[in-house]
């Protein structure tokens, strides 16, 4: 399973690195200014994962959305899901859970 | 493949906070390093590959210096005797921490939340008569930055700093401020909409469509937050 997700990071990677070849390239043909929109896409998912870090909840509304839709197609995301990932679908803050280690401790 | 990046956070998650730390540092020392590589070789050739470190450079930025503060937030104090870190409340801010995580954390944040902005101002200030040009005919190092210029207006490019310093007040606000402190929801407000005022008003980028996609950013990131925040309340 971690590959699978390494090998889509290096993919990721790789594109995105392509992409800003291609673009320095194309700077250069174009005289007038190029678009931003692209960067501004970029730089605007890396805010919102740093906004959305603040809230661990996210990730079970995240994952409770795909879920429903995953039922629909007919295989359990759930069970490929690792420990961390399933804790979330149980809606459990991690800061609460953190705090209720604690006091357990 | 859908099913693997949604499992991603649970991969993250293997990696424990000084492993996350020292690739933090790493990727933009080592991405840095190749950029001062290709800019002692000074090759024409190597141009458009200079360009594209340096943007690789300010993509690693907001994800390398936000583990770094967040290294470094020790604001989670409900438990009277002793404090955590606010992002990672399992991590307590004692010796271990001290030992492991404080030196390396300290660095990062000098380096990419002191260092970076300084130098970058100083150095826009250095080529002020050069940065409005259209054409990247300059010197080696400018060619190389000019495509990340290129889309803001000649005379509004020092706004690439301005993106710079609001990508680290958020950083350091999300790690700093207490996650159940009514400060946080009011600060994130008022950074994004002061960010939407200065982005109306100064609309610094060439093209309508980019500087209309970055307003939308600006309030589609406030729209989140709040639906976020809203969602891990019911």
């Amino acid at each position: 399973m971690r590959w699978i997700v390494g090998l889509v990071y290096v993919l990721g990677g790789v594109f995105i690195a392509g992409f800003l070849y291609w673009r320095s390239m194309r700077a250069d043909a174009s005289k007038r200014g190029q678009s931003a929109l692209a960067p501004i896409l970029l730089l605007h998912l890396q805010q919102l994962s740093a906004v959305i870090s603040s809230q661990a909840a996210f990730a079970s509304w995240v994952v409770d959305v795909v879920s429903t839709a995953s039922s629909a197609a007919g295989f359990s995301l759930q069970s490929l899901l690792a420990i961390e990932c399933t804790l979330a679908l149980t809606c459990i803050d991690v800061h609460e859970l953190a705090c209720f280690i604690r006091r357990g401790q | 493949m859908f099913t693997s990046l949604l499992a991603s956070s649970g991969v993250v998650s293997d990696f424990s906070l000084v492993q996350r730390l020292w690739l933090a540092l790493l990727s933009p020392c080592l991405l840095a390093f190749c950029v001062l590589l290709s800019v002692v070789s000074r090759r024409p050739r190597n141009r458009h590959l200079l360009s594209m470190l340096i943007s690789l450079l300010d993509f690693s930025y907001l994800p390398s210096v936000q583990i770094g503060i967040a290294a470094l937030g020790c604001s989670d104090s409900r438990d009277p005797e002793q404090r955590y870190l606010n992002l990672t409340p399992w991590q307590a801010c004692d010796a271990e921490w001290r030992a492991t995580l404080l030196f390396p954390a300290l660095v990062l944040v000098f380096l990419l939340g002191v260092l970076a902005p300084v130098g970058i101002g100083a150095a826009m200030w250095r080529y002020r008569a050069e940065i409005p040009r259209n054409r990247n005919d300059g010197s080696f190092l400018f060619a190389g930055v000019f495509p990340s210029l290129n889309g803001f207006k000649p005379h509004r490019r020092w706004w690439l700093l301005v993106l710079l310093l609001r990508r680290l007040l958020l950083a350091t606000t999300i790690a700093i401020v207490p996650y159940y402190s009514a400060l946080l929801p009011l600060l994130i407000v008022l950074l994004l909409q002061l960010s939407a005022v200065a982005q109306q008003f100064v609309r610094p980028f060439v093209q309508y469509s980019s500087n209309l996609v970055e307003l939308a950013s600006l309030y589609l990131l406030l729209v989140s937050y709040f639906t976020v925040r809203l969602s891990s309340c019911s």
